[in-house]
């Protein structure tokens, strides 16, 4: 068999390969198998978006990049557009219930909380204590 | 195996014709067969892309001389590794490398995303076939560019390749910004295919992100390893000269990096969609417009391949693709309306805007000066050349408020900022800055530009460090985590931030090597053996240079005169340095090329040795040397290699902020991944 012929033979088989790659789903349909279908992970959501958007203020209080005034204005108005979410009705999968749903719940957590901190270490603050549990500075009230 | 390599470019071409065909014009949203057959013709493109690249391997690796590309590009002597690089050396295995890549990028990103994307997926496949198969048509169709051309002999041996692409940097060099540029068109093709999908939503942002980093990888390190060989092999001793086909890679490098910065505030606040749409397709067209500057010839570069007609095939394309991608975002702008506003100029958002500035600026003065030759001509009649003082004019300043930038930006909250807290954010930086200044001026520096650029360097240093301990201390307060466990969680709950802040470093430490190499000390001496030279340094040492004598032998494929000097620094012997003169030979013995030049080069982290043999008279000993200082330049290297780093930590998987909350969710509410469509 000589190289051309090889060759040639070679370039037939890579042809009808292509061919089949290309044709096959259009010529043998077939039954189509059930697709797998990702949702979107939770930060890409409107509810994720404002999880992310509370925490990143916390932490940027918590990093000294925003002053209390600031923070305690932004969380006010950044809360309340996540109440508005939550409000809000969203397509969620069928076996979702609002106790099972993570991203709802650190929402809710982190509106509820608002997101105290000490001025002083930076520890976030609980309850309603007008001293530091991590340093025992006061706190304004 | 030209035979087999033709016929698959002729198959890669009606594939990916057909397959873009369908996806423009398939209605194929009505019918999941035909969107199943779209995504395949991106496979049976890479695969027939494929095959015709392993045809002119087995050719360049057979000798096969009667295959013109293999005749021009290596001979029998030629070692080994530069035969893998002799395929992408020449125009025209460099337009198969261009196509192949591509081929596999496109087929990669149907095989990648994920299927909550599929509604843009056929598009985003019609648009990497067009894409690929230009360059297709560019090989079959345009004079002297296919790669399986034969000669109508064969000659016993090849030209070789040609002596500065014989270095290990032009094995990576070229693939990596090849690598760069080729896979920007898969962000642009999520791009468009958000416009034609109408999915404008923050979707196709998510789906290319990763495509755009890794896009800004290639091209950050093959700008960088290209800085390094021109360093090492072309003997003027600097790294960068402003030639245009390296300002044709700095450019859409400066487009990307200003959409980077500016995604984030679409990501996060909604706005800047037509800006970031507008910034993609731009960063696009200045991939085909490299392209087209170093295969036109129209412009005058150390790195053009020759002048052809295949240069107008990209201005054609160029044309083309500009006016259709922003026709389609025209009729798309009502779509793209920020959800959000900006609330206060002094705020990340801000900040990063000022960064665009800057950056698109950069690309602006860049872009003027390298078609100033072309504009010059067609309107006075004479090709005037902007050399680097234009560019260093224009750009120091730009450069050096984007470095300021870089360190101003990490230190704004996002939304709004105080007076109070910016104080108290921009203390310790400043300090630093002003700090490391002083020393300077201490030290004896009085160049005012050196002082602010290493000035800046030491703000933007002290900023990242405040940015990584004030993160690490707000996650003790928050979380109770000791210093190494709050460190590696705030890193690796936050990959992009703080994989950012490692790549600032890293182009901080650009600016640190530049403003080093802005101040060499150089010599030229003619030296009889045994006799010496000295150069005192920048850094105040005395080097003194013995000359020890020419040796002259026969290497693999090439015939080498090696000048060695030996250098003591303040007097104390360090070693030799051998700069050596070469002239490259076929297997017959037949000189190929005009003589090369091998740099020596002793470095370390506070100055390179650099010499450059420049030739002896017949028959003597005697010999004239280039003897440079220059400071700073290892931290090129360093920077190199740190930005990598950076950049693979931002783009490594995982580390989502959610990530417990998802994996939490997943038994009972089915988040991850669901089962849709059983019924049907």
């Amino acid at each position: 068999m000589s190289a051309q012929f090889a060759e040639l033979l070679a370039a037939l088989m890579v042809g009808l390969a292509l061919f089949w790659l290309v044709a096959q789903p259009l010529l043998f349909p077939g039954v189509e198998a059930p697709e797998l279908v990702e949702l979107p992970d939770p930060e890409e959501t409107p509810r994720g978006q404002a999880l992310l958007a509370l925490k990143e203020i916390e932490f940027d209080r918590a990093t000294g990049k925003l002053s209390d005034e600031d923070f305690t204005e932004m969380h006010a108005r950044y809360s309340q557009r996540a109440m508005a979410l939550l409000d809000a009705v969203e397509p969620t999968p069928a076996t979702h219930t609002p106790a099972s749903d993570p991203v709802e719940a650190l929402l809710v957590q982190h509106v509820r909380d608002g997101g105290g901190f000490c001025g002083s270490c930076g520890a976030r603050r609980t309850g309603a204590g007008r001293f530091c549990g991590q340093c025992g500075a006061a706190v304004a009230a | 195996m030209t035979y087999l390599g033709q016929f698959s470019l002729w198959a890669a071409f009606l594939v990916g014709l057909w397959g873009g065909a369908l996806a423009f014009f398939g209605r194929w949203q009505e019918r999941p067969a035909l969107a199943r057959a779209i995504t395949r013709s991106s496979y049976a493109l890479c695969a027939a892309l494929l095959v015709a690249s392993i045809a002119l391997w087995k050719g360049i690796f057979g000798h096969d001389f009667n295959i013109e590309y293999v005749a021009g590009y290596t001979s029998r002597n030629l070692p080994t590794y530069y035969l893998i690089s002799a395929f992408w050396a020449g125009q025209k295995g460099s337009l198969l490398f261009w196509a192949v890549v591509l081929s596999i990028f496109g087929a990669l990103a149907q095989a990648l995303t994920s299927t909550r994307f599929k509604a843009m997926l056929p598009y985003v496949a019609g648009i990497a076939n067009i894409v690929t198969i230009f360059f297709v048509a560019v090989m079959l169709f345009a004079d002297t560019a296919n790669p399986f051309e034969r000669l109508a002999f064969t000659p016993p041996d090849g030209r070789g390749l040609n002596p500065q692409l014989q270095n290990p940097g032009m094995i990576i060099h070229p693939p990596m910004l090849y690598l760069g540029y080729i896979s920007l068109t898969i962000p642009f093709a999520f791009a468009m295919a958000a416009l034609l999908a109408k999915q404008l939503d923050a979707g196709w942002i998510i789906a290319m992100r990763k495509w755009a980093l890794t896009s800004w990888l290639f091209l950050s390190i093959g700008i960088t390893i290209g800085m390094w060989w021109a360093y090492v092999e072309l003997g003027w001793g600097g790294v960068w000269a402003w030639d245009p086909v390296e300002n044709a890679s700095l450019l859409p490098w400066l487009t990307l990096t200003a959409f980077l910065h500016s995604v984030m505030i679409q990501e996060k606040r909604g706005m800047l969609k037509r800006w970031n749409m507008a910034l993609i397709v731009g960063t696009f067209l200045l991939t085909i417009f490299g392209t087209f500057i170093t295969r036109s010839g129209v412009i005058a570069s150390v790195h053009s391949f020759t002048q052809s007609a295949v240069g107008y095939f990209f201005l054609a394309f160029l044309l083309v693709s500009g006016i259709l991608s922003f026709t389609l975002l025209y009729t798309r702008w009502p779509l793209l309306e920020p959800e959000s506003q900006l609330e206060s100029m002094v705020s990340r958002e801000g900040a990063f805007l000022y960064n665009n500035l800057a950056l698109i600026g950069i690309a602006f003065s860049v872009l003027w000066g390298t078609l100033f030759p072309i504009l010059s001509e067609a309107v006075r009649g004479t090709k005037i050349t902007v050399g680097p003082p234009f560019f260093n004019r224009v750009n120091i300043p730009l450069g050096l408020f984007l470095l300021f930038l870089t360190g101003v930006g990490p230190l704004i909250a996002w939304r709004k900022a105080s007076l109070a807290n910016l104080r108290r954010q921009f203390v310790l930086p400043v300090s630093g800055g002003l700090l490391t200044a002083g020393a300077l001026v201490a030290a004896g520096l009085r160049n005012g530009w050196a002082l602010i650029a290493l000035g800046l360097a030491g703000f933007v240093f002290v900023t990242v460090l405040q940015e990584f301990w004030r993160g690490i201390r707000a996650r003790k307060a928050m979380h109770g985590e000791s210093f190494v466990i709050g460190l590696v969680n705030l890193v690796s709950r936050n990959r992009r931030r703080y994989g950012g802040y490692i790549v600032h470093v890293a182009m901080l430490l650009y600016f640190v090597a530049f403003t080093g190499l802005a101040f060499p000390a150089k010599t030229t001496v003619d030296l009889q053996p045994g006799q010496s030279a000295e150069l005192r340094s920048p850094f105040g040492h005395t080097y003194t240079f013995t000359h020890m004598g020419v040796s002259q032998y026969t290497a693999l494929n090439r015939r080498v005169s090696a000048a060695t000097l030996e250098v003591a620094k303040d007097g104390v012997r360090v070693g030799t340095i051998k700069s050596e003169k070469r002239q490259h030979v076929d297997s017959f013995g037949q000189p190929t090329f005009e003589p090369s030049t091998e740099v020596g080069i002793r470095s370390n982290l506070q100055e390179d040795v650099y010499v450059v043999y420049a030739g002896s008279p017949d028959g003597t000993e005697r010999a004239s040397y280039s003897l440079l200082i220059n400071p700073l330049v290892a931290w090129f290297w360093i920077g190199g290699g740190l930005l990598t780093f950076g950049g693979l930590l931002t783009m490594w998987p995982g580390g989502p902020q959610m990530k417990t909350a998802r994996r939490r969710a997943a038994p009972q509410s089915g988040y991850a991944v669901s089962m849709a469509g059983a019924a049907e």
